[in-house]
């Protein structure tokens, strides 16, 4: 029983990570209909960003937020000069740019950061709540999935903002939900463990 | 119709005289380019010309490699006869998994292939049927020898026998697609509720085209085994199924002569990266598709149509 | 003539000075081509830094002079540890490349994908990087010679350290699916014997798989107090990290293709690690015991001179150092005469020759029916900072 009660648990902390991943993914193609493959090499490649400003000394929130603001970037500059000269092209070609994306970025940051595995921080206490049934990591993880789907929410409930890039599906709308989906994966990407490892 | 018989029959009598130019190492890519051509042309059929996504198509690859591996190591069969056993094999298995596919369209199809593509190597190691697939460790086939002792080595000997099957699948495709058949799956790619209006059947096609398609590539699958002499449940992961819709893109969709540009790009490419930088071949190798895709997103036959088109047109 | 018999007398001479060389492609006056693969990339390319030591190590022998003046070319490709991807690279060192040998391949389903092309070839697979128990097979795999501790002895070791001191032990075990884990739980089932059922929980993981951390769930939940951590490096990082991190405290035997400090302990949790059990065969850099000892001093000097960009905790460092050394030894051996038969042989007759990095009383010992280099290992626990040898060198002739 207490087995499955672990289970149970660990696999909710791992999916929140990997519902916060879906739901990046899920506004990108709501937007374009286009299925972003790369967006797991995304995730790393950001993460990796955060391990390096971490690695150089910059506190855990504060690399967060630099990582976060980088992906923004990120997001529109793969929108701008990668996703836009091939709007017109075939929807099987646009998917091999994505998967030409992904395989960039595994390789590249392969390249950059050696494939020996790295270590990187929780920004979380280490003694276990819950009994044992659960590390603060792992309810760290969770909790940040609810923030980010509140926040993500509201956004689009509230703001006018919001509002115009669900109503009006321009290609501004694409840049903007791009970005906001790099910057949903990266808090949530890989914890713990770093490795790079090959396609 | 005369120049096009003209440039194909140069074209074979340059590919017979390549193995005695070019080192056996090369002799064995070549092959391998053929056999990527077989397996290309069968997912074109399914992807380009029925329109039916498939990122699963690696798992009929290694159906029919395993086929032929298991045939060969178990029971002793000759190994060009394992071609049309796999074939079989994996027409019925394409057409099986083509029916409930029938149900589902563009990115749910993309999905259910995918989950296929997934699941292919661990249904390989399932320890149940360690006994016939050898598990982890795989298969090792020996290389056959040229037959009635004609002077080719076994390197040679392949390419020809891999060369013959290939133009007789792309023989057999070609009339498959210029006829009643073709038509009926490109009009179900273009408007399938037009084309069940004109009386095509829809269900019997669309099923037809996964076997068809696997059959190719299975046929592909055996003739890799039977090159690469070894076949092992790693070697077929997902990357081979998305290798292969990477070839037909690169190649150019709905064209037969796609499926050969797109075997020599798969085949090449990635050692021409590595060549140009070892630190991060992939990379390059990305940046290559990206290229492609720019410069001609229809595809290298699409590309040389256009050009063709031109020069006609040109006074 | 006379000029005939000049001629013919100068040929005489000529002749057997020069029938003294002998060389198999690969090798000539100025030259010795050896070939290699190394996982560089993907799940097991922790492994990678072996071959760049090795690289390294042909460097600096080259420097000084090269083996008997020739200069060492060593080709090295990226298999990405997938056994079809070996093959490929394989065939292209062999019939391209044209290499004299293949040397210290690394991984066992990459070594197993060409085990039987190298011998039909007859071109040697030397010291290949791996200690599955196959390799030593003399006699229907003449071309293929192992260099490290079999995997089965070494298990055979932890299995008689627990019936020795944890008799009611319950024993759960982690292992990779596939040749490599198959082949060390073998040993450890060889080495219960008829206390076998000590084992309560056996799970397997894939190579593709992200993560072990469901594995160790259930190995905690069937109530095992051992743990026989069979894995790679990576995943043996995350296994040593996710058992502290859920309060599972079992003794931890550790394998000895992952006890890396620089490259598993450190990324786990040096903290995290404490208690673990290992064999070693090799000098670790870490261990203070070695501070002052010559031979470390001159690996230490080797990579901030050779290897810079190397972590000297890293014993892996340390394995391509000992092995190169080995090669470079039999290719001495050889002389002028470099032919794969006489490679082959060269190899198979070292006797109590060793690398001076190897552990004190270990030797490389082969023999015409004794593939098997290396053949003794000692047991070594970590105490938070660096491994401490205890007891004697097990194994042995």
């Amino acid at each position: 029983m207490e087995a499955l009660a672990h289970q149970i648990l660990a696999g909710l902390a791992t999916g929140g990570i990997y519902a916060s991943l879906a739901l990046a993914l899920v506004m990108i193609y709501q937007a374009t209909h286009l299925v972003n493959f790369a967006q797991g090499e995304l995730a790393m490649a950001t993460t990796y960003v955060a391990w390096s400003l971490i690695d150089a000394g910059v506190p855990y929130w504060l690399a967060f937020l630099a990582t976060v603001a980088i992906a923004f970037i990120l997001g529109v500059l793969i929108e701008r000069i990668i996703i836009r000269p091939v709007e017109r092209a075939p929807v099987l070609a646009v998917v091999v740019v994505f998967i030409a994306l992904l395989v960039i970025l595994n390789s590249v940051t392969g390249w950059i950061y050696t494939y020996t595995i790295k270590s990187f921080p929780s920004p979380f206490p280490k003694e276990m709540a819950l009994g044992r049934f659960m590390s603060p990591h792992e309810l760290g993880a969770i909790g940040i999935t609810f923030v980010v789907l509140a926040a993500l929410y509201a956004f689009f409930r509230f703001t006018p903002l919001g509002a115009f890039v669900i109503g009006n599906e321009l290609k501004l709308s694409v840049a903007l939900v791009l970005i906001i989906g790099v910057l949903l994966v990266r808090p949530q990407g890989l914890f713990g463990s770093l490795q790079v490892s090959r396609v | 119709m005369k120049r096009n018989l003209l440039v194909l029959g140069i074209l074979i009598l340059a590919a017979c005289v390549l193995p005695f130019v070019v080192s056996n190492y090369r002799t064995f890519q070549l092959t391998l380019v053929l056999v990527y051509a077989i397996a290309l042309l069968g997912l074109n059929i399914l992807t380009g010309y029925n329109g039916q996504i498939s990122l699963g198509h690696g798992a009929f690859y290694a159906l029919g490699a395993y086929c032929a591996a298991i045939l060969i190591d178990k029971a002793g069969v000759p190994y060009w006869a394992t071609l049309p056993a796999a074939g079989a094999a994996c027409f019925v298995a394409g057409f099986l998994f083509g029916l409930p596919a029938l149900r589902l369209e563009g990115l749910y199809l993309a999905l259910a292939t995918f989950a296929l593509g997934v699941a292919m190597p661990q249904l390989l190691k399932y320890h149940q049927l360690e006994k016939w697939t050898g598990g982890v460790q795989g298969i090792v086939i020996p290389k056959p020898d040229a037959p009635w002792g004609l002077p080719l080595n076994a390197d040679q000997w392949l390419y020809f026998f891999t060369l013959a099957v290939t133009l007789v699948m792309f023989l057999l495709g070609w009339n498959l697609l210029r006829g009643r058949v073709g038509r009926a799956l490109t009009a179900i790619r273009d408007h399938a509720i037009a084309a069940e209006a004109m009386g095509v059947d829809n269900a019997l096609y669309k099923s037809l085209a996964f076997g068809v398609s696997a059959l190719y590539t299975g046929v592909a699958g055996a003739l890799s085994a039977i090159a690469v002499q070894f076949v092992a449940p790693d070697s077929f992961n997902i990357f081979v199924s998305i290798v292969f819709l990477v070839g037909i893109v690169i190649g150019g969709l709905a064209s037969i002569s796609g499926a050969l540009y797109g075997a020599l790009f798969i085949q090449f490419i990635p050692n021409i990266a590595d060549d140009i930088s070892t630190a991060a071949p992939w990379a390059i190798f990305g940046v290559f598709l990206i290229g492609f895709v720019y410069l001609m997103p229809t595809g290298v036959a699409g590309a040389v149509r256009l050009l063709l088109a031109k020069r006609r047109s040109a006074p | 003539m006379k000029r005939v018999a000049c001629f013919a007398i100068a040929l005489a001479v000529a002749f057997p000075v020069a029938a003294q060389k002998k060389y198999d492609p690969g090798a000539s006056d100025t030259e010795i081509r050896i070939g290699n693969t190394n996982p560089y990339s993907g799940p097991a390319s922790a492994y990678g830094t072996i071959g760049k030591s090795i690289a390294a190590y042909f460097k600096m022998l080259n420097e000084q002079g090269g083996i008997n003046g020739r200069k060492v070319s060593f080709i090295s490709y990226d298999d990405g540890y997938s056994p079809p991807k070996t093959v490929e690279m394989a065939r292209k060192l062999v019939e391209q490349d044209q290499v004299l040998f293949m040397f210290q391949t690394l991984g066992t389903p990459s070594n197993t994908a060409i085990h039987k092309y190298m011998n039909m070839k007859k071109v040697p697979q030397m010291h290949v990087a791996t200690g599955a128990t196959k390799w030593n097979d003399p006699k229907n795999y003449p071309w293929t010679m192992g260099w490290q501790p079999n995997y089965q002895s070494e298990a055979r070791a932890y299995a008689a350290h627990i019936l020795k001191t944890k008799p009611n032990a319950k024993i759960g075990v982690l292992y990779q699916n596939d040749d490599y884990g198959k082949d060390y739980l073998k040993g450890f089932h060889d080495g219960l014997g008829g206390k076998k059922s000590m084992i309560v929980k056996e799970v397997s993981y894939e190579v593709s798989d992200p993560t072990v951390d469901s594995q160790i769930l259930q190995l905690q939940a069937s109530g095992a107090d051992v743990f026989f951590n069979i894995t790679t490096p990576k995943f043996a990082a995350q296994a040593i990290r996710k058992a502290y991190d859920i309060g599972w405290k079992p003794v931890h035997y550790l394998n000895n293709v992952s006890n890396s400090v620089g490259s598993v302990l450190t990324p786990a949790g040096l903290e995290k690690s404490v208690g673990i059990i290992s064999s070693a065969y090799i000098k670790d850099a870490t261990d203070s015991r070695w501070a002052n000892d010559k031979a470390i001093a001159q690996w230490r000097e080797f990579m901030s001179k050779y290897y810079p960009e190397g972590n000297q905790a890293d014993v892996f460092n340390v394995y391509g150092y000992s092995v190169a050394s080995t090669i470079a030894q039999v290719l001495r051996q050889c002389g002028d005469n470099l032919t794969r038969e006489n490679v082959m042989r060269q190899a198979a007759s070292m006797k109590g020759w060793r690398p001076e990095t190897l552990l004190p009383g270990i030797t490389i010992s082969t023999s015409a029916d004794d593939f098997a280099p290396i053949q003794q290992v000692q047991l070594e626990r970590f105490n938070g900072k660096q491994w401490e040898l205890f007891g004697e060198v097990l194994g042995g002739r």
